[in-house]
């Protein structure tokens, strides 16, 4: 299947999952410790546990569907625009996407009108994200940037992953007994 | 619906962290509470949100807002100088559930809430044994500061009950509601700097297209929503379903906070426009601490705010009428309260702010007791903390040594005029520290002393009688120095006496 063969290895999909979670764990932990000293106030220990085994568990599935992102443009895509360079340019997609919603997110309200016109302009910015994301073939030191850093963060996977499990197991626990 | 109650399997445990993480595991070892033997009163309290005293005919109001609850005061206590505690709904409802002034119980900030020591402290432990405990805060706020309590509840209605549009998270989780609501809700997908990256956009755009999708027959306005959560909901819906309970009141102390009248107004069709008339209430000077806003924004919000009123008194009276129908005036306590009220003069409309002017303090309270068939008017000035005592020694349990409260005149307190009480509003600092921009109010007697301090550079006073300027329109801190001066005095002394712990030595 030429489908298959286009689904990148492990050791491809790992640099770029690392992009995914340093960024949605750390806006998700920035957020967390924004608020645990007023937990620490009226929360026990437990408590703010289990807060935070949510908060990983919801973490987890997000960097989970960020990164179906690249390997579905990889499957998809002819192999030379997306899988011969799955690391740098899957990277680059994520770290640019999340940026985006970051941004987005700041825009937020659910009191307030909906950001409709951050709505609208939405496709354009994902379509100079996409430009971006091909055009880096033609810088060679930023793709072997992305390559170096995205290759470091992989050893905050050796953190995420297991407290992610272990907080999923706890979610499970709590709503199923 | 039982609950759990983890504090005393925690105490056989020894209070492992385990178990707070794996509640479910653990409830085995449980037992519900309130196991009823010989039937007692029930007691169901009626609390709305932001609903001023000052905007409701019961308490003579010029427009008609409310003939049902003056059908209601008939039969009822009415007290007319019921202060709230605080000036929104997070220190307001902590000081009605635990008795004690925000200053105590330290849920001062939006979305804070009540301190670890003061949780154990609350109405649902204060009642009675026999009482089968039922809470529905339907203002997510105020499910906040009750799920603190889940302990001491037996029955639990998550705010989403009889909504029309929820998109509350944490009531997919069943089993796990309160910490789901606290984690997901109140944090991971709140709309202010949500922990969620990704999903978080996802789930407001799906949210914005269905309210955008909700038809608001019968609303002109819109259909009523909760301000800051994403949750719809139809008054009809909300009054049909708290009459669905009536045949399961037996020997139960209920607390239902009601979201409405609170922001955004939405009347239903027959009292849209009601109220375009020649009223025009007083205007009074714009406040230095207001949003100046202007008197036309001022006078079209309060009419929309009064016809929203007369929308919710309209269903209170068709459950009023199935309170008669099924007896249960007969056998019940029925409470009519707010959390705080709302304001709509010195140039602000709102309750969020630092003026504690009566539109905000004075609440309503109409106590209906078992078979009573006269009314009885109270005029000395009472406080929502005087709530817990009262509702614990009506229950045939003891008066709690802590409480910050008194029992209510007419139901085994006295009226006392030269007693002193207070409203307390302290957002803007930490729950941790001292009180240092603060305002808070005291009330004693005929007068009113309001004390600010933290926001300019020098403290500032006002004073009112209250029984020759009803309105609050004459400041006599300046004129009248000796009774400001011994006021003065009792409000820092209780004042800084409750924020000493806090205070930096």
């Amino acid at each position: 299947m030429n489908f298959v063969r286009k689904f990148p290895k492990l050791e491809q999909i790992a640099p770029v999952y690392a992009v995914a979670v340093v960024m949605i764990y750390a806006w998700s932990l920035s957020r967390f410790f924004w608020r645990f000293p007023s937990w620490l106030y009226y929360s026990s220990a437990g408590e703010i546990a289990v807060i935070f085994a949510y908060m990983m568990v919801v973490n987890l599935i997000e960097s989970v569907l960020v990164l179906l992102v690249p390997i579905f443009m990889s499957v998809i895509l002819p192999k030379r625009w997306f899988y011969e360079k799955f690391v740098t340019k899957g990277a680059l997609l994520t770290a640019l996407s999340l940026g985006y919603l970051m941004y987005f997110d700041n825009h937020l309200h659910y009191q307030n009108p909906f950001p409709l016109e951050l709505v609208y302009r939405t496709p354009f910015i994902l379509a100079g994200i996409l430009i971006t994301v091909f055009l880096v073939d033609w810088i060679g030191v930023l793709d072997k940037i992305l390559t170096e850093l995205s290759d470091r963060l992989i050893v905050f996977l050796y953190i995420s992953i297991p407290v992610s499990l272990i907080s999923l197991l706890v979610i499970l626990v709590r709503n199923i007994f | 619906m039982s609950r759990i109650d983890r504090r005393s399997f925690l105490k056989m445990l020894g209070g492992a962290a385990p178990a707070i993480l794996f509640p479910q595991i653990v409830s085995l070892a449980d037992k519900t509470l309130g196991q009823s033997g010989s039937e007692q009163p029930n007691v169901i309290i009626l609390l709305f949100d932001a609903m001023s005293a000052r905007n409701l005919s019961v308490y003579g109001y010029p427009r008609p807002t409310t003939p049902n609850l003056e059908r209601f005061a008939e039969r009822s206590i009415v007290y007319h100088s019921h202060y709230a505690s605080a000036n929104f709904t997070i220190p307001a409802t902590s000081s009605l559930l635990t008795g004690t002034y925000p200053w105590t119980h330290r849920a001062i900030n939006h979305r804070g809430m009540v301190r670890q020591d003061v949780v154990d402290k609350n109405i649902f432990r204060s009642v009675g044994s026999g009482y089968s405990r039922l809470a529905f805060p339907q203002n997510v706020w105020s499910d906040l500061i009750v799920s603190q309590f889940a302990n001491d509840i037996d029955t639990f209605l998550p705010s989403s009950t009889y909504a029309t549009l929820d998109y509350l998270k944490g009531e997919s989780f069943s089993n796990d509601e309160n910490m789901a609501v606290r984690s997901l809700d109140d944090f991971v997908f709140k709309e202010h700097e949500q922990a969620s990256i990704f999903l978080a956009p996802l789930l407001s755009a799906m949210y914005f297209r269905d309210a955008a999708r909700l038809s608001s027959d019968g609303y002109p306005r819109g259909v009523p929503n909760n301000e800051n959560y994403p949750l719809y909901f139809r008054l009809e819906d909300l009054f049909d379903g708290l009459a669905s309970l009536v045949p399961d009141l037996k020997s139960t102390f209920a607390y239902f906070h009601l979201y409405p009248p609170h922001a955004p107004y939405r009347a239903a069709s027959r009292f849209d426009r009601k109220f375009i008339d020649n009223f025009h209430p007083l205007r009074k000077p714009v406040h230095r601490f207001s949003s100046h806003s202007s008197n036309s924004r001022l006078e079209s919000a309060r009419r929309f705010y009064d016809e929203y009123v007369a929308s919710i008194d309209w269903e209170i009276g068709n459950l009023f009428d199935v309170f008669e129908k099924e007896g249960v005036f007969e056998n019940s306590y029925v409470i009519v309260t707010a959390d705080h009220g709302e304001m709509f003069e010195r140039g602000e409309v709102a309750h969020t702010t630092p003026l504690l002017y009566a539109p905000v303090t004075n609440i309503p309270l109409l106590i209906s007791t078992p078979g009573q068939k006269n009314r009885q008017d109270v005029y000395a000035p009472t406080n929502a903390v005087d709530l817990l005592p009262t509702i614990a020694q009506l229950t045939g349990g003891s008066m709690p040594d802590w409480a910050e409260g008194d029992l209510l005149p007419g139901l085994g307190g006295l009226e006392d005029f030269e007693r002193s009480t207070f409203s307390v509003e302290a957002k803007r600092v930490s729950a941790f520290g001292s009180l240092h921009i603060a305002t808070v109010s005291m009330y004693k007697g005929t007068h009113k002393l309001i004390y600010y301090t933290g926001y300019e550079g020098t403290d500032s006073f006002e004073l009112y009688n209250l029984e020759s300027d009803v309105e609050e329109m004459e400041d006599l801190y300046p004129a009248q120095p000796a009774i400001a001066k011994k006021l003065k005095e009792e409000l820092l002394e209780t004042f800084l006496d409750a924020d000493k712990p806090y205070r930096k030595k």
